[in-house]
């Protein structure tokens, strides 16, 4: 680290250190003198009376909050007199507001909440929009989110298969596109950045994402942010962010179990078959338990998933172990400690023998293999000092391990991201939360094809979230980054927001937001250089950070209680946009920056959800639909951008009656116009059609689906095809 | 609640209940529709291509990568991938290899095979094969539905990449490189081109990587030939191959103006050649 830098570290840490201190002598010492009240209650299911564990609970306007335990308890204590508003909130239940709750100096106030179960989650509690918990309809961005219900009811095998029905998103091979974001990017570099519970988890040298760092069944809830996030999140939040929440443990003890098994159908055309098709099929099996031992939770998750695969090469072995433990200290401290582990062995796949045996590859690729390794491990603490000041720090780190990736004998070394982040949450007026603290992260990657290289940012961000009137929420924030690549370039970021959020009625709300974004070019953007089949890859050392600009205003609209429409319209101006460049003339591939790209378009979803009575039965039925409109550009040659679609749309249907649940989904994402490697290739528009049943006995579900119906042949990026039909059973457990 | 408004409620109620039928009832429809559909995505190719490759020398140059079989709908190319390319090397080390490529229905410029070398980057002086046809130009053909497997047969000479001389020297150009630049070259020909398909077929070696001025430059050649033409050629951002912009060449210093004739030769380089490259050429062309 050099002098500047350290200098910068030094400077940040005292500045910070006397902003807590002064912040706690203003704002605390009053509040730990003060009288105060407990409030405590009890929460059940609307429907069978049944007590409900695990419900979160927030007093609206501070920073206390509680779980319900097993019995469906609940207490928050050190509550200054006032008046407040509750809100109680779990997945697959409507969220409720209860205002008006009255705490009285040491007097306990009691409250009885019952929660109505929903076959659809229309608002549901997220994090990601402000860095702390508040209703989707109140957040100024857009946002989508898949809860554990959706994923239950799905049954993926990774959290792609979980992701990809969201409104606005696409994958193109392992990349995720969010309103078209990324693209393909030959897997270096992603313009949206991935977490898990709030912590970076990329790899350092390539700025992957390991989407099998942790099975299904550990996950609470993904939120996926649509824009530019970097001033609460940092680098790579250019496009988009995505957040995967994990479960906390269970008060009562759980155990979930999971098994699931696919078939791969023949190939459409008879011509295609390479294999005895009946040797084609995956299994995979997960199991988790949890149980809370007084302050002290926990949860355990185990999980592999192996594979013949549907192509040549296209085997792999997956293994994961995740734990999360939790203790809870008196005054509401919270100490997290979460570690994943994922090992993968698999076949290398990197294009088709031919349109002609688009499931074969060449012979003398058949010895390609790949391996991924990855941990990644995280620390919390949470500290509310005060009913209006909250402390959260938090250290993580993430070694991935890629190896063989390229080739024979293209190993790469560990490539190490460690960061860290303190955050306070303070309301120093009522209708205020002023959220802000300071991010450091470095990553560091190396391999024998580019040596070892490092880089690093800080970032102190402040945002104030203002409820000026009880309809209208204001949000301003600003974060500026250093980044810094050893011995390369240094470069000053700002990232400013503004977003305002008004519900003139009770059934709208109306968003608008202008925040920017930046991502720093991964090392492997700068510094690979290598052969691969015919590609030659060229280093780019003096490739530039990208950033953004994303406006986005929309509306979501109640219709009635069971159905609301949400429309957005969006513009997302890039600068320095990098992109994979193929160089016509040398037949190789090189990072470049794109001086100005434009993504701009509309966004429609709808959730629909009412019981029908029909033929004596009670049936169920929801519908989600979505459709994305996007016009995306070169703005230098006024070019479509590549590997990006113009539209996406998904229709999710499903019918409950008794304990059967019945769904049916369609993704639609329309032909790609423009692509780097092979133009000349046949392309044509995704059209899936999934379906699947489900039937509850107890406390088991077995589960049985077919995805891709149609056995329609979809190549996201040249001479790779999308899995043939497949046959899928499961059976799922919860004791 | 009065009479009137009960009965309100419970014909709205009904209504309702129409229409939620109604739109399931489509949206089932839809779905239906949806799976009886005949579209199933990306299809096998139609048609073939079978070839014969024959070697007038079978040996690999030392430095081989491999050799890929290209086949071209257009030719010149404005790019290279614009060709349909062989996604592996073609198995190397006999007198002949019979190999295919599947290809759509359509007509074909040109038929080549594309040097892979180890150590330097691929350019274009690599295609060190094109098949030839009538009145010496690439030789063309069609898949139809009528005849979608056509079969032909193709020369190479793998001694035609042993590059084991070189010419050596000097480029000054009288600026610097333009900001809008793809790349800027040198290229050695058996012939002076002057179509723009001669770019190809006449080049024997070529250098993409000038960067600076001036730029000394060591071209390495086959060591049996003639050079007949060395030329320095610039080409800007998103042109094709076929947009070649001459900047200057060498000229025979005992004739001014014409080209020179270079004879490198293995152990006994050209050396100590200048050219002058003459950016104001460019908006002449």
């Amino acid at each position: 680290m050099n002098n500047k830098m350290t200098r910068a570290l030094r400077t940040g840490k005292t500045l910070l250190y006397f902003l807590f201190i002064y912040i706690i002598i203003l704002t605390l010492s009053p509040v730990w003198a003060a009288i105060t009240g407990t409030i405590k209650g009890s929460v059940t299911d609307a429907g069978n009376k049944e007590p409900l564990q695990a419900v979160n609970i927030v007093v609206q306007g501070t920073v206390r909050g509680a779980s319900a335990d097993a019995d469906g308890n609940f207490v928050i204590k050190k509550m200054p007199p006032g008046t407040y508003t509750l809100r109680a909130s779990m997945i697959g239940y409507r969220t409720v507001s209860i205002p008006d709750v009255k705490v009285q100096a040491n007097r306990e106030t009691e409250l009885n909440i019952s929660l109505e179960e929903t076959t659809l989650e229309y608002d549901p509690i997220v994090v990601l929009a402000g860095k702390m918990e508040q209703r989707l309809d109140e957040a100024s961005v857009s946002m989508s989110v898949v809860t554990s219900k959706d994923i239950e009811q799905r049954n993926p095998t990774s959290i792609i298969e979980a992701l990809e029905t969201a409104p606005g998103v696409n994958f193109i091979g392992n990349q995720i596109n969010i309103r078209g974001s990324t693209g393909f990017t030959f897997g270096a570099g992603n313009k949206t950045l991935l977490l898990l519970d709030g912590v970076p988890v990329y790899a350092s040298d390539t700025g992957a994402f390991n989407w099998d760092m942790l099975p299904p069944l550990d996950i609470e809830q993904i939120e996926v942010l649509k824009g530019a996030g970097s001033t609460l999140w940092g680098s790579s939040a250019l496009g988009g962010v995505v957040n995967i929440i994990t479960k906390d443990p269970k008060p009562d003890g759980e155990l979930l179990f999971a098994y699931s098994a696919g078939k791969y159908d023949k190939p459409y055309y008879s011509e295609w078959e390479w294999t005895d098709p009946n040797r084609l099929h995956y299994t995979r099996e997960d199991i988790s338990y949890s149980k809370r031992l007084g302050n002290l939770g926990f949860r355990v998750s185990a999980g592999r998933f192996f594979s013949t695969g549907y192509t040549a090469l296209g085997d792999f072995r997956k293994y994961n172990l995740t734990v999360k433990a939790d203790y809870r200290f008196n005054g509401g401290i919270k100490w997290t400690v979460y570690s994943a582990y994922s090992n993968i062995n698999k076949g290398f796949f990197v294009q088709w023998k031919g349109q002609n045996d688009p499931y074969e590859v060449d012979v003398t690729n058949l010895a390609n293999r790949g391996k991924v390794n990855q941990l990644s491990l995280y620390t919390k603490l949470a500290v509310p000092l005060s009913s209006r000041f909250a402390i959260n720090a938090r250290a993580s780190m993430n070694r991935s391990l890629l190896g063989n990736q390229f080739g024979k004998d293209a190993d790469f070394n560990p490539a190490y991201g460690q960061g860290g982040e303190i955050q306070a949450d303070w309301i120093p007026y009522p209708g205020h939360v002023v959220t802000f603290g300071l991010q450091y992260q470095d990553d560091t990657g190396s391999t024998k094809y580019f040596g070892k290289h490092e880089g690093y940012f800080l970032g102190p961000f402040i945002q104030d979230e203002w409820k000026a009137r009880q309809n209208l929420r204001i949000t301003t924030g600003l974060r500026y980054d250093r980044y810094k690549l050893v011995g390369g370039l240094k470069e000053d970021l700002f990232s400013p927001r503004f977003g305002v959020n008004w519900q003139p009625w009770e059934t709208t709300s109306l968003r608008m937001s202008v925040g920017s974004g930046f991502r720093a070019a991964t090392i492997i953007e700068r510094f690979l250089e290598l052969s691969i089949m015919n590609f030659k890859i060229k280093a780019n050392p003096a490739l530039k950070s990208e950033s953004s600009w994303a406006y986005d205003v929309g509306i979501r609209q109640y219709i009635n209680r069971d159905w609301n429409v949400d429309v957005s319209f969006f513009l997302n101006d890039y600068w320095e946009l990098i992109e994979a460049h193929l160089d016509l003339i040398r037949g190789q591939v090189q990072f470049r920056n794109i001086p100005r790209a434009r993504i701009q378009g509309v966004e429609a979803t709808t959730n629909f959800s009412t019981p029908v009575y029909l033929l004596g039965l009670n049936w169920k039925p929801g519908i989600q639909a979505s459709l994305t409109y996007m016009d995306h550009e070169d703005m230098k040659y006024h070019e479509p951008l590549t590997y990006r679609p113009d539209v996406l749309a998904t229709i999710k249907t499903s019918v409950k009656v008794k304990n059967i649940k019945f769904q049916v989904d369609y993704r639609y994402a329309s032909e790609i116009a423009e692509v780097k490697i092979y133009p000349i290739n046949d392309r044509v528009p995704m059209k899936f059609v999934d379906m699947r049943l489900d039937y509850d006995i107890s406390l088991f579900t077995i589960q049985l689906g077919v995805v891709n119906l149609l056995n329609y042949n979809y190549a996201p990026r040249e001479s790779n095809l999308m899995p043939m039909r497949t046959f899928t059973a499961g059976l799922k457990g919860r004791l | 609640m009065n009479d009137q408004f009960r009965q309100k409620v419970k014909f709205t109620a009904a209504k309702t209940l129409f229409f939620k039928k109604i739109a399931f009832g489509i949206l089932f429809l839809a779905l239906l529709n949806l799976s009886c559909g005949d579209d199933h995505g990306i299809a096998p190719l139609p048609g073939k291509l079978e070839l014969e490759v024959k070697f007038f020398n079978p040996e690999i140059p030392e430095d081989t990568e491999g050799v890929y079989l290209f086949v071209a709908p257009t030719f010149p190319p404005h790019a290279i991938n614009e060709l349909f390319l062989s996604p592996n090397s073609l198995p190397l080390g006999g007198d002949t290899i019979q190999t295919q490529m599947d290809l759509p229905y359509g007509h074909y410029e040109a038929i080549g095979l594309w040097w892979y070398n180890k150590k330097t980057e691929s350019n274009l002086a690599d295609v060190f094969t094109l098949k030839i046809g009538n009145n010496y130009l690439p030789y063309e053909f069609d898949i139809t539905p009528e005849e979608p497997v056509h079969t032909t047969d193709m020369w190479a000479d793998l001694n035609r990449v042993e590059r084991n001389a070189y010419i050596e020297g000097t480029i000054y150009f009288n600026g610097p490189i333009p900001a809008n630049t793809l790349a800027t070259a040198i290229g050695a020909y058996i012939k002076e081109p002057e179509m723009k398909i001669d770019y190809l077929i006449y080049l024997k070696s070529m250098d993409f990587s000038i960067d600076e001025n001036p730029y000394h430059f060591k071209l390495p050649v086959d060591g049996k030939g003639t050079i007949r033409y060395l030329a320095v050629f610039w080409l800007s951002d998103r042109s094709g191959l076929d947009d070649f912009k001459t900047l200057g060449f060498y000229e025979n210093p005992d004739n001014p103006g014409v080209p020179a004739e270079l004879k490198p030769k293995p152990g006994k380089p050209v050396t100590g050649i200048e050219i002058y490259a003459d950016w104001s050429l460019i908006d002449e062309q």
